[in-house]
């Protein structure tokens, strides 16, 4: 959606928040819901997590402003609920064999070859092994394509802080990977 | 070029965020470093490994979920306020105390100018009945009274 879509959206919004709403939560929950997963590790912490997220823009939506774009904003939301949800609950199984296993089995598409899941299984224990900046940053840039920009927007930081940090993460990552590559 | 300030910008490099002149000197810069190219090569095989995983898409019936529970914590505004942080609800506490205290000190106030109280006799005297006359002149009874000369007093 683009910011004039955006603005549209708010004056919509201020007539009928619910339907306004609901096209919004349809056309962002499987991006939420995916970075969620990856965040966490865990199918019903992502679930919780990405529930949380839309509750928390539905109640915040007024204060939105059209200089970022919503998907930054809910990002933005998505990433910090999934920070407070895994400082709440401590022992989530993330860097647990059996946490690997459950994020590989989420989606099982027959279609899929099991080299898929491997993959999927290697990035999420990488991922688990940095700390939560590091990974909201790489899932943001690797997994959701955004722009430093939007990193920025998303994250509140500078484009320099994105570049280093996303820098660092890589090499962290890299040496982490390179004994099963 | 240096090697070093060249693996700095590999991760730019891969993001394709280099203005044109500086992707062009790590170009040069790869072409003859054997060491550099090596974990360009690494760099992106992590990028390649993010890009291959899986993308999860919402469960079914999340969105019918998530407007469901919209509507639940619109409707309990008093489990919203006990949700709130700590400090949110001490302000609150707080407000609700004073109104508490200014009642009752407005109450005090207000007893304090009652007028002084009176004797057991004064507050008989005062609900005496005697003070009115049954039958005044000019009324029905009091013509009756004057016409029959009767008058029933206790």
């Amino acid at each position: 959606m683009k910011t004039s879509d955006d603005r549209h959206l708010i004056d919509l919004f201020k007539r009928d928040p619910r339907s306004v709403f609901k096209r919004i939560l349809e056309e962002y929950q499987d991006r939420i819901f995916n970075l969620c997963v990856y965040m966490l590790g865990s199918r019903e912490d992502s679930q919780d997590a990405a529930q949380d997220t839309f509750i928390k823009a539905f109640r915040s939506f007024m204060s939105f402003t059209p200089q970022a774009s919503i998907y930054t904003w809910l990002y933005r939301i998505a990433v910090n609920t999934c920070i407070d949800h895994k400082r709440k609950s401590r022992e989530i199984l993330i860097d647990d064999e059996t946490s690997m296993i459950e994020i590989a089995s989420l989606d099982p598409s027959p279609e899929k070859v099991s080299q898929s899941r491997e993959i999927t299984a290697i990035v999420q224990q990488a991922l688990a092994s940095l700390t939560p900046d590091f990974r909201a940053i790489i899932i943001l840039k690797e997994m959701e394509g955004l722009s430093y920009e939007e990193i920025s927007e998303v994250l509140q930081i500078s484009i320099g802080t994105v570049k280093s940090r996303i820098s660092r993460a890589r090499d962290e990552l890299r040496e982490r990977l390179r004994k099963k590559l | 070029m240096e090697c070093q300030v060249v693996r700095d910008m590999l991760s730019e490099y891969i993001d394709d965020e280099l203005i044109q002149e500086q992707k062009g000197r790590i170009d040069l810069h790869l072409r003859d470093c054997e060491a550099c190219r090596k974990e360009l090569e690494e760099l992106l095989i992590v990028h390649r490994l993010f890009t291959d995983a899986e993308s999860f898409t919402a469960p079914y019936g999340f969105s019918t979920r998530v407007m469901a529970n919209l509507e639940e914590t619109k409707e309990s505004i008093w489990s919203g306020f006990f949700a709130r942080p700590i400090l949110f609800r001490a302000i609150g506490t707080a407000f609700a105390l004073i109104i508490v205290i200014i009642g009752l000190i407005s109450g005090n106030i207000l007893t304090a100018r009652k007028p002084p109280s009176l004797t057991s006799a004064e507050v008989t005297q005062s609900f005496a009945l005697n003070a009115f006359e049954a039958t005044p002149s000019g009324s029905i009874g009091g013509l009756y009274v004057s016409m029959t000369g009767v008058r029933n007093e206790k």
